[in-house]
């Protein structure tokens, strides 16, 4: 639905993080009933050519529209141009998209003088952000969707709001109107996306089930390529620190319940995950193994090539 | 005002040069943080800029300004955590372009030379090797092998040499009234007063004790409390590495040379320490040595590098 022209401002500033909510915001400035002219300040944008294209003489109302606008150069001419601009007069529509957490203080100005939202990406453990987003994209999309099966379709999909968005889309053809999407929809429908996380590959790796910790080193590969490499070796430090503290307590003849209570652990997954994994090395070898983290260390930030079989190779090497 | 600078006798006799206009080209200033080479810069300049007596007590309104550090035609630029980068060596070079406005030159003082990215290196070299002529550059770095040597190639060089440990202790006892204590951040200086003033400043004996329980807890096998102090350190690492290696080396020598150890507060404990064999100490004092200049070309995950040799040692 086109926005009405009485809520309009001389100014609209959205900024943040989370590429799906500023692209909708560009969707949703674009329905309004005015000539538009689209730029992007990636393509190298001054503040002095945006305010002439701001103030060049129109017989319509219109609107600029300026995305990636944290990249427009020089910020002189732009201040001056919204400092001098009447709040009043509608008759321009300067909308900007930030694709930046931080605001430049000259878009904050004109943001103080029009609209201004933030867009901030949630981090993937605030599921609550995600489910608030399925709840009302579904609304949009006129279906029901209750609550677990919203939990069901964010842990099949990831927390990532354009293929939420698309596979909302998919269900709601598939429902019709007005139905309601259950867990057999989500399941028959829903692409799913593999999901690994770096400490599941390092518990795998002590745990010495190498072919688990290969294929989720695989997934984690797929979805983040190269950058996997160094989350992964740090997992692999931080959990190999965790079972040397382990093993040294229980050959010292620290109970169990005592170690769990000093690493500030739970006592079932100590007793049922943490102490077995650690009976499976003797500190002898994973200090060895600490050796090798170190040099793996040094060569998955240094100009190495084939980054990933090194990692590869010595979670083997610790998995054996 | 260049005779304040004190067992530098290459560099102020490289600098009175400059002070008499016979200077132009470039100059690199090598040694440690804290012997000189900065203090004895700014001192061969304001006895340049100045415009009355040329003492060191001269308060015209050039001497001023050098010693305060607001001569419109000084620049001087450290690098900061981060290494110099392309778009302040323009900054600079576009200053450098410019004429002087108080002084008849405009002087560049470049702390850092070892930490020019190789685009900010390269962007420098066309204006070192043919400088403004109202331009002179100071460039200051800690060693040769650090500076490109394109960069080296195009300056004059000075080596500073580390102070005397009398000259440092003097220096020190302007603040620390305990002798003991002004003896071991002397030590700890390793012949740069600047270092000791900064230890002293910064309480850093108390870094230096959790380095010698760190290594207590290491003998004595304790993995959790190792752990854990290695990982209160995090911000102090890399210093802590230094005075690492320095307890290392008293330990290897505590009994040979007594009188040699930095970390003389503590020699009961470099005795007890010294017990067991020096093939360990020696070893571990090598790791520690290779990790610290390993550390400057790639982010390490230093705590756990520090954690691994420790135990590799002792386990």
């Amino acid at each position: 639905m086109a926005p009405k022209e009485s809520s309009f401002r001389p100014f609209v500033v959205a900024f943040g993080g989370e590429d799906f909510f500023l692209d909708r915001d560009i969707e949703k400035a674009l329905q309004a009933k005015r000539s538009v002219l689209r730029l992007d300040a990636e393509d190298g944008l001054t503040d002095e050519q945006l305010v002439a294209f701001c103030e060049r003489y129109s017989e319509v109302p219109h609107m600029v529209l300026v995305d990636n606008a944290q990249k427009v150069k020089g910020d002189k001419a732009l201040r001056a141009f919204i400092e001098a601009k009447d709040i009043t007069d509608t008759s321009l529509i300067l909308v900007a998209i930030i694709r930046s957490e931080k605001l430049p203080e000259v878009w904050s100005l004109a943001s103080s003088k029009g609209k201004g939202a933030e867009r901030k990406k949630p981090k993937p453990w605030e599921t609550d952000a995600y489910s608030d987003f399925i709840r009302l994209e579904a609304t949009r999309l006129r279906v029901a969707i209750n609550s677990e099966v919203s939990a069901m379709l964010l842990q099949y999909v990831g927390p990532d709001f354009y293929r939420l968005a698309n596979e909302l889309r998919k269900l709601a053809i598939y429902v019709g109107q007005a139905g309601t999407i259950t867990k057999e929809h989500v399941s028959l429908v829903t692409t799913r996306t593999p999901k690994a996380e770096p400490y599941q590959v390092a518990e795998a790796v002590l745990a010495k089930d190498s072919r688990l910790a290969m294929n989720l080193f695989s997934v984690l590969y797929m979805n983040s390529g190269d950058d996997a490499n160094i989350p992964v070796v740090r997992a692999l430090m931080k959990q190999i620190e965790k079972t040397a503290i382990i093993r040294s307590l229980l050959d010292r003849g620290v109970s169990e319940g005592d170690i769990a209570v000093l690493l500030g652990m739970k006592t079932w997954p100590f007793k049922n995950v943490a102490a077995p994994t650690a009976r499976k090395h003797d500190l002898r070898s994973l200090v060895s193994h600490m050796g090798r983290l170190c040099k793996l260390d040094a060569d998955v930030k240094g100009p190495s090539r084939s980054k990933r079989t090194l990692v590869e190779m010595t979670m083997l090497s610790i998995a054996q | 005002m260049l005779q304040q600078v004190q067992h530098q006798k290459e560099g102020t006799k490289f600098l009175r040069r400059f002070v008499e206009g016979g200077l132009t080209s470039p100059v690199l200033l090598l040694g440690n943080e804290g012997v000189g080479r900065r203090f004895s810069v700014l001192c061969a300049i304001r006895e340049a800029f100045c415009e009355g007596t040329r003492e060191p007590d001269c308060q015209c309104p050039s001497c001023y300004q050098v010693l305060r550090r607001v001569h419109t035609d000084v620049f001087v630029h450290e690098a900061g955590e981060k290494d110099i980068g392309v778009e302040e060596v323009r900054a600079i070079i576009e200053e450098a372009r410019s004429y002087p406005t108080a002084a008849e030159i405009r002087c560049f003082v470049i702390d850092g030379a070892d930490r020019f990215t190789t685009s900010a290196a390269n962007a420098l070299l066309k204006t070192l090797e043919e400088p403004p002529a109202r331009a002179r550059f100071f460039l200051l770095a800690e060693s040769p092998e650090h500076v490109l040597p394109t960069i080296r190639s195009r300056c004059g060089s000075i080596r500073y040499t580390t102070l005397p440990e009398d000259f440092v202790l003097s220096e020190l006892h302007r603040y620390e009234p305990d002798g003991a204590k002004a003896l071991v951040y002397a030590r700890m200086g390793e012949g740069s007063v600047g270092s000791a003033i900064r230890y002293w400043g910064s309480g850093r004996l108390a870094l230096r004790d959790q380095v010698f329980k760190v290594l207590q807890l290491a003998l004595g096998k304790d993995l959790p409390s190792l752990f854990a102090l290695v990982d209160t350190m995090d911000q102090d690492l890399v210093l802590a590495l230094k005075f690492l290696e320095q307890v290392l080396h008293d330990v290897l020598i505590v009994r040979v040379d007594p009188m040699r150890v930095i970390n003389s507060d503590r020699a009961q404990d470099l005795i007890a320490m010294g017990q067991i064999s020096t093939q360990v100490w020696a070893t571990l004092a090598q790791k520690v040595r290779a990790l610290r200049a390993q550390y400057r070309g790639t982010r390490l995950h230093l705590s756990f590098h520090l954690k691994t040799i420790l135990i590799e040692s002792f386990i």
